[in-house]
């Protein structure tokens, strides 16, 4: 049997499968605990508020990096404004929101000694390999085109 | 050298095999500290990483949990902190702040205890292991996504994260006065590269656009927000080959 194939019958017909692993590691749950702190301490120390800009990237060309308006979409979610930070930055949002579930679940999972795992075919890898980059790219042609 | 005082010596490679399933390898110092004993074990990592950087990571198992590769960051990275931090209080006691620099405000003034003077430094070196895991964490999702983005994850996760811990044998450098940071900063970005194509069995220009080009595009300086997001999407992918 082929690798393709094989891989193919592991995440089934659409190419991918969400599988609670034994002894896994809790990542989203990890993941989830530090995006709560940064949140925490990002909110109670007001360092979406600095009077100067600690992006060496925007220092030097002007121009924001990839992740810019982070900081503020961050304070804004521990907000609940998910619309502004959604404005902020649109990926980093989105990943942020996405570690909410993902967290939840491997925590129920972690009293059975599990953990969430993704597992995609050769297929399904390479269409979310291509559609991560697009992603990164229009999200940083949109902080460029608002100015963040 | 350790309370037990032995050497560690790691095993002798397998004889080449005509299957395709990779070798194991034959582990760490640091793995073996219940035998060699902790501060032996510590300290030959250490040298070994620093110096045989190489054959440190082709030897590496790139599975087996995060527990002994996360206690080993955080030993050495807080090691490398905490000099840091009592540097800095020294080279400002004698040339003056830095941060004064930046301006007044409302907000400046609340970080300002947080930056400077004896507050700050105990802060550091109390938070220090805490912003050191934070740390290890992050930066391992952001090399990761990076790392699959670039076809380059060949192994999971753990395989990034215990390079990145062990990387943080480059923290020790931070001794050297005046240019200890610099130096440690570029030389742990020398042992992730090499890390890097060792665990993961890639040429080391992808390992050092992996970890390279986060540098540039996502400045890694907007509170760690953005980094946890490309993280969680490393994750997510982590089993893309």
């Amino acid at each position: 049997m082929s690798a393709d194939a094989a891989a193919r019958l592991e995440t089934g017909p659409a190419g991918f499968a969400l599988k609670a692993v034994p002894g896994g590691l809790p990542l989203g749950a990890i993941l989830a605990g530090i995006a709560a702190l940064a949140a925490a301490a990002v909110a109670l120390l007001h360092l979406d508020a600095l009077p100067f800009t600690v992006c060496v990237f925007k220092f030097a060309t002007g121009w924001p990096c990839a992740t810019c308006g982070s900081t503020r979409a961050l304070a804004r979610l521990f907000h609940a404004d998910l619309a502004g930070a959604w404005g902020m930055n649109p990926l980093a949002a989105t990943g942020m929101m996405a570690l909410l579930p993902w967290g939840a679940a491997d925590l129920a999972l972690l009293a059975r000694g599990r953990a969430l795992r993704l597992e995609l075919g050769p297929a399904a890898a390479r269409a979310a390999r291509v559609a991560v980059v697009a992603a990164v790219a229009a999200n940083w042609a949109y902080l460029v085109a608002a100015g963040r | 050298m350790g309370p037990q005082g032995a050497a560690f010596e790691p095993p002798p490679p397998a004889p080449p095999s005509p299957l395709t399933r990779p070798q194991p390898r034959p582990g760490t110092p640091w793995e073996d500290r219940g035998r060699i004993g902790f501060v032996s074990a510590l300290v030959e990592t250490t040298l070994r990483v620093l110096t045989k950087p190489s054959s440190f990571f082709a030897s590496m198992p790139v599975a087996g949990g995060i527990g002994g590769p996360l206690l080993y960051g955080i030993l050495v990275g807080t090691l490398g902190v905490v000099v840091a931090a009592l540097y800095r209080e020294i080279f400002q006691a004698l040339l003056g702040s830095t941060v004064a620099g930046l301006g007044s405000s409302d907000e400046l003034r609340r970080i300002m205890p947080f930056l400077m003077g004896g507050f700050g430094l105990v802060l550091q070196v109390v938070f220090a292991p805490i912003f050191v895991t934070l740390g290890l964490f992050i930066v391992t999702a952001v090399v990761h996504v990076f790392l699959l983005m670039l076809g380059g994850a060949r192994r999971g996760f753990e395989a990034t994260f215990r390079v990145m811990c062990y990387s943080e044998a480059a923290a020790v450098l931070n001794v050297v006065p005046l240019c200890g940071g610099l130096i440690s900063g570029a030389y742990f970005l020398v042992l992730a590269i090499i890390g890097l194509a060792g665990a993961h069995g890639i040429g080391k220009g992808t390992a050092a656009a992996a970890v390279l080009l986060p540098l540039v595009f996502l400045c890694c300086c907007c509170a760690g927000a953005g980094l946890l997001a490309f993280g969680g999407l490393a994750s997510l992918l982590s089993q893309v080959k």
